[in-house]
């Protein structure tokens, strides 16, 4: 029994090496087209490799966080007066403590506080963003450590873990543990000391948080820290909160309303307001922070289902491109395969063994594919990872589910590739192939144009997406944003405790810089983010509703600096009195209502309902704020500070000197602006030499609002690029595999007196419908992502029909420079050797 | 004397054919000491030796010879599909050598009409669309191309095939459609490469006098044969041996 399995097994073993050396000899006979279909899959795999990781990396956030199924986060959703909402992912400080005592799901919850502070350490100052916590936030955010016990790490008020890069960075090889780190307040510039109690390990790329200094909480409002003082008044705390297994979160969640009517502050809203009318709590479990993100502010960049899906559905575009060449490739060559086949045919080859034979031959040369994409991903994701700022790597390929999904995949490829030839080639008949009748090639020949229009109609679509995206984006960067944004550096943290009264001076001295045209403080720049709103209304204008403006406040020449064009009455400026009439004012104190002087932008005029900016000069607002009494003097034309995306926001300007973060220099054009820069470094350390300078470009802050669309445009580019390149590949294959065949026809119309001009063309022309025929379906689907894509922009480019005829003649034109080649040679050929007897 | 010389002082001597609209003895074209070497990779054949001899109008020549002999680069040479390596080729009183491609391939589609042993028809193209090729680089209206296409099919009697691919005919049918696409435009002269070379018997005697019927009409023919029986139907046949003419018959009627 057992030597007839041996002997079984042994002759399949023979029969599997005679397959596989026909397969070897098969491929190394045909070197182009196998060459063209590794290639081609090659591209495919290594595309659909990088997906994989990608997608991969953006849906595995924060999995590894120990019990990350129950680790929740409390956020807030507040309703705007205006209907709208935001969501804001922290809460009211004293939250915590109430929902512990409320819901016994709950097993731990735990508040953080996000900021930035100076580090002192040795004679140096950096500026970290650090985390204040409790002492049970491993209860909660059982990150692991390295060093330090989690039950007493944060106990007490001047504990602090680190990341293992900090400590490197810190400390090097001298151990961290007992270690005190000097840290300072924005606000005071007081001085705290904290001793390291813990290292954690980094917390890798893929989690919404980025920690690297955890520090004890301090329960004063002191700066550091979130304060509990039990009022429902200040959305502050980060509150992450851990359920007991197997808990649910709607009945929670249904009974949060009920929560915030009890608790929330409503004594500054009209008579009535309901907590629950103002915000909402949800929970959103941490894993689906990331794809998931509503918040305004997350503390890393975000991601995005959209981009997530358009990946993926181009990747597998993509390897079905690449698979199309191979079934392409197999088939232009079926005729002369047909003889072999029908030579193994008649020595008795069942067909199932041609078909295991033509498949193991895809088997193989898919391999290789995949071997060159490994190579290729490896090589390729360093710059990746660069460009996108993620941690992809292909170690993470290395678990059961990926490897497995992996060869599914291969098993598709190689199935789609190779079963459909391998049917055709296995069915033919030994008789027909010999009697040299050829049967009718209409079927295969029509089955491979339509494969072709299909490969040309995505790479076509995707080219349109990808122009268009690329326009979007050189409009952006074009577009009259309304302002001056070239020649302009900006100071940041000038309010900060200690800078605060250096300001001036150091403002003085970089005016007195011959390069320097002129210099405006403002609370915020262009490009920043910056969510403040307030509502305005004049009494006996527009409707009920006040409209929401966007206050910004800025000192004198910031309109002059920014060449924000003046419609009507003046800019704001220190010589009226009014203007600044906040200066030294303490508003607790303050019992008097205080008249100010404000400038409104062009469409705020016409929101509050005023016919011309002139009629708004003069008229007083209300802006809910019972002790400012603001004056309208002038109006300014619309500008974008925010990403076009985005509508233009009506604004206020004020002039309340103080509290101004920012200070815009402005140069002279061809400045040399690395010398300025240090010379504006200088000047900061002679006033303030312990604490380093933070300067941003100005064109970089409004470039970064982009940063997205940049790289998804440079992905996209890139996509459409490869599809087309496959697509080519796959068309200069069946070019070169024609040419054979056209050859007789070729000769047989020269005969006849067809010069070498008329043949190209009728050749060029043959390929062209194909490109053509995708051309014609390739508009309106890209029309459709196009619009799709664009609407997504409240200031967009239109759809213009160039759009569409430039990449349709740009596919067409590749089309043709790849088979002219082949059908320059064809037509050049001498027709006698073609048309010799065919034996 | 060598044998070329005896040929053509028995063609100039005789006024033996039967008298037509063609003035036969005007000459359509001559080779004079015509060489053609093949070259490749080190190896010289001599496919064509030292050929002297001229065709007049309306002659129906046959070329005979052994497999290899040259035949076949003979009639591609005479159908300016190729050039010889030395010698000079004078067709209708001008010498091919002064002509570049496109100018040969004018005086080609103008003159010369071919018919070959394995049909060379498109396969993509319906009988009608093949023998209009011979007509698609004139400049022939397209309705006339269309009625003079139907006019040659009529004549072959292969009408009822018109829209047929080649795969779909016979062998017979398929040089019928051949030798209709040959005759189309009108040419002066016809090379046949053993255009029964494919046939059976019956299909071959056919075309042989169809052949024979063109001839009569005045086209001259040119064609290689290996059968004796359907070399019977020329009025000369010339025998060639490794590339040299080893002699020439004229035969009576
Ligand atoms: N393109 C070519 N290159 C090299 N040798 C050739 C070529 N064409 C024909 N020959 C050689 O020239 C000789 C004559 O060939 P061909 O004219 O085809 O003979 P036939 O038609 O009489 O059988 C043969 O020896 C053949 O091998
Ligand atoms: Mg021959």
């Amino acid at each position: 029994m057992s030597g007839l399995n041996t002997q079984w097994v042994s002759r399949k073993a023979g029969m599997f090496a005679t397959y596989f050396s026909a397969a070897i000899r098969q491929m190394s006979h045909n070197k182009f087209a196998s060459g063209i279909n590794i290639l081609s899959l090659a591209i495919g795999l290594t595309v659909a490799l990088i997906v994989i990781l990608f997608v991969r990396h953006e849906l595995s956030y924060d999995q590894w966080i120990p019990n990350a199924e129950n680790v929740y986060r409390f956020e807030t959703k507040i309703n705007q007066t205006n209907g709208g909402s935001i969501f804001i992912a922290q809460t009211y400080p004293p939250a915590a403590p109430v929902l512990k005592s409320r819901f016994s799901e709950i097993e731990a919850i735990t508040r953080l506080h996000f900021n930035i502070h100076s580090l002192h350490r040795a004679d140096q100052v950096h500026y970290e963003d650090m985390v204040f916590a409790e002492p049970n936030f491993f209860e909660v955010l059982d990150i692991p450590l390295i060093e330090g016990d989690k039950a007493t790490a944060l106990a007490g008020v001047s504990s602090v873990i680190i990341s293992e890069e900090r400590a490197l960075k810190y400390f090097g090889t001298d151990p961290a543990m007992g270690q005190v780190l000097t840290i300072e307040t924005v606000e005071g510039g007081e001085l705290r000391d904290f001793q390291v109690t813990g290292v954690f390990r980094d917390i890798p790329r893929n989690s919404h948080l980025d920690l690297h200094f955890i520090l004890s909480n301090q329960p004063a409002d002191d700066g550091f820290g979130f304060y509990d003082d039990g009022s429902w008044d200040n959305i502050m705390a980060h509150t992450y909160l851990k359920l007991a297994e197997g808990a649910g979160t709607e009945l929670m969640e249904a009974e949060f309303p009920a929560l915030m009517d009890e608790f929330v502050d409503t004594s500054r809203r009209p008579e009535g307001t309901k907590g629950s009318d103002m915000v909402t709590g949800m929970l959103t479990r941490v894993t689906d922070l990331h794809m998931n993100q509503r918040n305004i502010q997350p503390l890393r960049p975000v991601g995005d289902w959209t981009l997530v899906y358009a990946l993926t559905g181009i990747a597998v575009l993509i390897l079905a491109i690449a698979s199309i060449n191979f079934t392409n490739l197999a088939l232009a060559r079926s005729l002369s395969r047909a003889r072999e086949v029908s030579i193994r045919k008649v020595h008795g080859a069942g067909r199932r063994q041609l078909l295991s034979q033509y498949l193991l031959e895809t088997a193989i040369l898919t391999m290789l594919a995949l071997g060159l994409a490994l190579i290729t991903v490896s090589a390729v994701l360093p710059y990746l990872n660069a460009f996108i700022g993620k941690d992809l790597t292909l170690e993470s390929l290395l678990t059961v589910e990926m490897i497995a999904a992996v060869f599914s995949l291969l098993s598709f490829v190689a199935v789609i590739a190779g079963l459909y030839p391998a049917m055709v080639l296995s069915s033919y008949r030994p008789a027909v192939i010999f009697s040299g009748l050829r049967g009718k090639r209409g079927k295969a020949h029509r089955l491979r144009t339509a494969l072709v229009v299909f490969q040309f109609t995505i790479s076509i679509a995707l080219g349109i997406g990808a122009t268009v995206i690329q326009s979007q984006r050189h409009y952006t960067a074009e577009r009259d944003l309304g302002f001056s944004i070239q020649d302009k550096v900006v100071l940041r943290w000038m309010n900060w405790g200690h800078f605060a009264e250096k300001a001036e001076v150091i403002n003085e001295r970089i005016l007195a810089h011959p390069d320097v045209i002129g210099t405006a403080f403002s609370n915020v720049v262009p490009g920043d983010q910056y969510f403040g709103n307030s509502p305005m209304s004049v009494p006996g204008y527009a409707g009920e509703e006040p409209v929401r403006g966007r206050p910004v406040n800025i000192d004198e020449g910031f309109f002059e600096l920014y060449e924000l064009e003046l419609l009507a009455g003046r800019a704001l400026s220190r010589e009226f009195g009014q203007d600044n009439a906040l200066l030294g004012v303490e508003m607790d104190e303050q019992e008097d209502p205080v008249r100010i002087s404000v400038v409104l932008s062009e469409s705020a005029v016409q929101l509050l309902g005023f016919e011309s900016p002139e009629m708004a000069l003069g008229v007083t607002m209300d802006i809910s704020q019972p002790l400012l009494v603001p004056e309208v003097v002038g109006v300014v034309k619309d500008f974008h500070f925010t990403s076009l995306r985005e509508e233009i926001l009506p604004t206020i300007f004020f002039m309340v000197s103080s509290g101004f973060g920012n200070l815009t220099v402005r140069f002279r054009a061809g400045t040399d602006v690395p010398a300025l820069v240090s010379d504006i470094t200088a000047i900061w350390k002679d006033f303030i030499p312990r604490d380093p300078i933070t300067i941003d470009y100005l064109d970089q802050n409004i470039a970064d609002l982009y940063e997205n669309d940049r790289q998804q445009g440079m992905m996209v580019t890139a996509l459409a690029a490869l599809a087309l390149l496959v697509a080519c590949l796959g068309l200069y294959g069946l070019s070169a595999l024609a040419a054979t065949e056209t050859s007789r026809e070729v000769s047989i119309r020269k005969v006849h007196g067809a010069s070498i001009p008329a043949i190209i063309s009728m050749l060029l022309w043959r390929f062209s419908i194909p490109v053509l025929i995708a051309i014609g379906i390739a508009w309106p689907l890209g029309w459709f992502g196009s619009s799709q894509y664009l609407d997504q922009f409240s200031y967009r480019i239109d759809l213009g029909m160039v759009y569409f005829a430039g990449v349709g003649l740009a596919a067409l034109l590749i089309a043709g420079l790849t088979v002219g080649g082949h059908a320059f040679k064809v037509a050049r050929s001498s027709p006698i050797h073609a048309l010799r007897v065919r034996q | 004397m060598n044998t070329q010389q005896i040929a053509s002082n028995v063609v100039q001597g005789a006024d033996i054919f039967p008298a037509s609209k063609i003035d036969q003895s005007e000459t359509l074209f001559s080779l004079e000491d015509l060489c053609k070497v093949y070259r490749s990779d080190n190896i010289e054949t001599t496919a064509l030796n030292n050929i002297n001899f001229e065709v007049k109008r309306g002659e129906f020549v046959a070329v005979m010879g052994p497999s290899g002999c040259g035949k076949s680069t003979l009639l591609n040479i005479v159908g300016m599909l190729d050039r010889p390596s030395s010698g000079s080729y004078w067709f209708d009183g001008e010498d091919i050598a002064n002509h570049g491609e496109s100018s040969l391939s004018a005086i080609r589609k103008r003159n010369i009409g071919f018919i070959f042993q394995s049909f060379n028809l498109i396969d993509e193209l319906s009988v009608r669309e093949n023998i209009e090729v011979a007509l698609l680089y004139h400049d022939v209206s397209k309705a006339e191309r269309r009625e003079r296409a139907e006019q040659a099919m009529e004549r072959m009697e292969i009408a009822h095939r018109a829209n047929h691919e080649p795969s779909q005919l016979s062998g017979g049918q398929q040089q019928r459609v051949a030798v209709a696409r040959a005759v189309i435009a009108e040419p002066n002269l016809i090379l046949a490469d053993e255009p029964t070379g494919n046939l059976d018997s019956h299909n071959g005697q056919e075309v042989m006098e169809i052949l024979t019927e063109l001839n009569q009409q005045g086209t001259t023919i040119l064609m290689v044969t290996h059968s004796p029986a359907h070399a019977e139907y020329a009025r000369r046949d010339i025998s060639l041996f490794d590339g040299e003419v080893i002699t020439e018959n004229l035969k009576k009627f």
